[in-house]
């Protein structure tokens, strides 16, 4: 049977889960944009927040549908108590929740605050806001998949014909606590990735951050030529299903067989069209 | 060894150096005294190191102070939180079944539905800049549309059963 075929919408809903790099390099600035690391994959993380939402509404002034559930995890630096971890990045009434279905996430922002556009242009808007950028300490990439891990296994056993959960770890920096708890990253991506319903495996992507202009290399289907760690944030990360590929086919990507779900070097607008490629699942008003 | 490691131990080398210099120029101690001093600096020497090495000192950036949002309505979706799961204590990837069984288990129960006209419903897009933030106002089965992006303002009528304006999205005005 065919796999990453099913749909989203109330009865089954689909899972998406970032897990946001808050390490201390994420204070650098990103590329010509004046703005951190941080605050760019912050405002990112944001957009794609209101994106879902926004999907999710199929009525003017209706309420948002339970097409998903959503969960954010940073780590590095730590809010809730000083110093280094993982915790669920979002703040306010969601604080310390890790999957949240996306009508009560819509209801629960920290804020709405005059946000710059994504692109580099001279405009702003109201927007809310669901996630801060944070930078400190290192990069417990490891832990961060065991913690999300928990959230999405749940999940998945609740869930068992749903679209499979989605993972998007956005990263500048090598991970600094493997191997965790007697794993590698690598074990703990293939734990991760074992997880599954019954329309597939989890899907787990990467998506490198670079503060300089460099080259970006988005949904590679080789690993040769990329530069540190590019090659290994390849091997972790998932083919593209077929519905990532129409989508990114879609957006003008050249995709060719046996791509995967890795973006090297990009900068804040690329982010973003990765992040809504790899979180757009088709959904059946239901 | 980081850097930061290197650094922090060639200090200590050089502050006991200094220090058994300064001793041995100024002071005339007895041989276990001398021996005594030296032990304690030493002892003294690798605790400020070690705990140079263990604390972590670099700052945590904290977001900028946020405005709350008024709960202005109750919420649309509201329900008990749950508890969440320990998953800093958890093997997860241990536990049965991670597959989960095929075939025709238990079918989630179906919610209501609660919408109206929910077979005809679209997401409105502003055909000139492809925004979704957009005014309404309807009159009959007529609608009036202004989008609200700043850049582009673009306003538009739409009768139910006609064609939707064909969206051409200029991306100068998409933001």
């Amino acid at each position: 049977m065919e796999k990453y075929r099913q749909s989203v919408s109330r009865s089954e809903p689909g899972c998406v889960v970032i897990l946001l790099d808050r390490s201390d390099s994420m204070k650098l600035a990103w590329g010509r944009t004046g703005a951190s690391l941080a605050e760019g994959a912050a405002l990112a993380v944001n957009n794609i927040l209101l994106d879902m939402c926004i999907k999710a509404t199929t009525e003017v002034n209706a309420p948002v549908r339970h097409y998903f559930d959503v969960g954010i995890f940073s780590y590095g630096a730590r809010l809730t108590d000083p110093g280094e971890g993982v915790e669920s990045a979002f703040g306010g009434a969601l604080a310390g929740r890790g999957l949240v279905p996306l009508p009560e996430l819509a209801e629960h922002p920290v804020a709405v605050r005059e946000e710059p556009s994504i692109d580099v242009m001279p405009v702003s808007a109201r927007m809310p806001v669901w996630v801060d950028p944070v930078h400190g300490y290192r990069t417990p990439m490891c832990q961060a998949i065991a913690v999300a891990g928990a959230h999405v296994f749940d999940w998945a056993a609740a869930h068992p014909d749903s679209f499979p959960p989605i993972v998007v770890n956005i990263t500048d920096g090598m991970v600094t606590d493997s191997p965790y708890d007697g794993a590698t990253l690598e074990d703990w991506v293939r734990r991760l990735t074992s997880i599954e319903t019954n329309d597939g495996a989890t899907l787990f992507f990467n998506v490198f951050l670079s503060p300089f202009e460099v080259t970006e290399i988005v949904f590679p289907s080789d690993p040769t030529g990329l530069p540190a760690p590019g090659p290994d944030l390849f091997a972790l990360s998932s083919p593209l299903p077929p519905p990532m590929v129409d989508n990114a086919r879609v957006d003008g990507y050249d995709v060719r067989p046996g791509a995967r779900g890795l973006a090297f070097n990009v900068g804040r607008s690329t982010l973003l069209r990765v992040l809504q490629i790899g979180t757009r699942v088709p959904d059946r008003a239901r | 060894m980081t850097t930061r490691n290197a650094n922090i131990l060639l200090v200590t080398a050089l502050g006991g150096v200094v220090g058994g210099l300064l001793g041995c120029q100024f002071l005339d101690l007895g041989f276990w005294r001398s021996v005594g001093v030296v032990a304690g600096g030493t002892v003294f020497g690798v605790a400020v190191a070690l705990g140079l090495l263990t604390a972590d000192r670099r700052p945590v950036t904290r977001p900028r102070r946020t405005v709350p949002v008024a709960p202005d309505r109750e919420p649309v979706f509201a329900r008990a939180a749950e508890p969440e799961p320990a998953a800093a204590n958890r093997t997860w990837w241990t536990e049965a079944p991670a597959r989960p069984a095929s075939g025709p288990a238990d079918p989630a129960p179906t919610p209501p539905d609660d919408g109206h006209d929910v077979g005809r419903a679209v997401i409105a897009q502003c055909p000139r800049c492809g925004d979704f933030r957009l005014d309404l106002q309807q009159r009959a089965d007529a609608y009036a549309f202004h989008c609200r992006n700043p850049r582009c303002g673009h306003r538009w009528e739409w009768r139910a059963g006609t064609p939707w304006p064909m969206t051409v999205i200029r991306r100068n005005l998409t933001g």
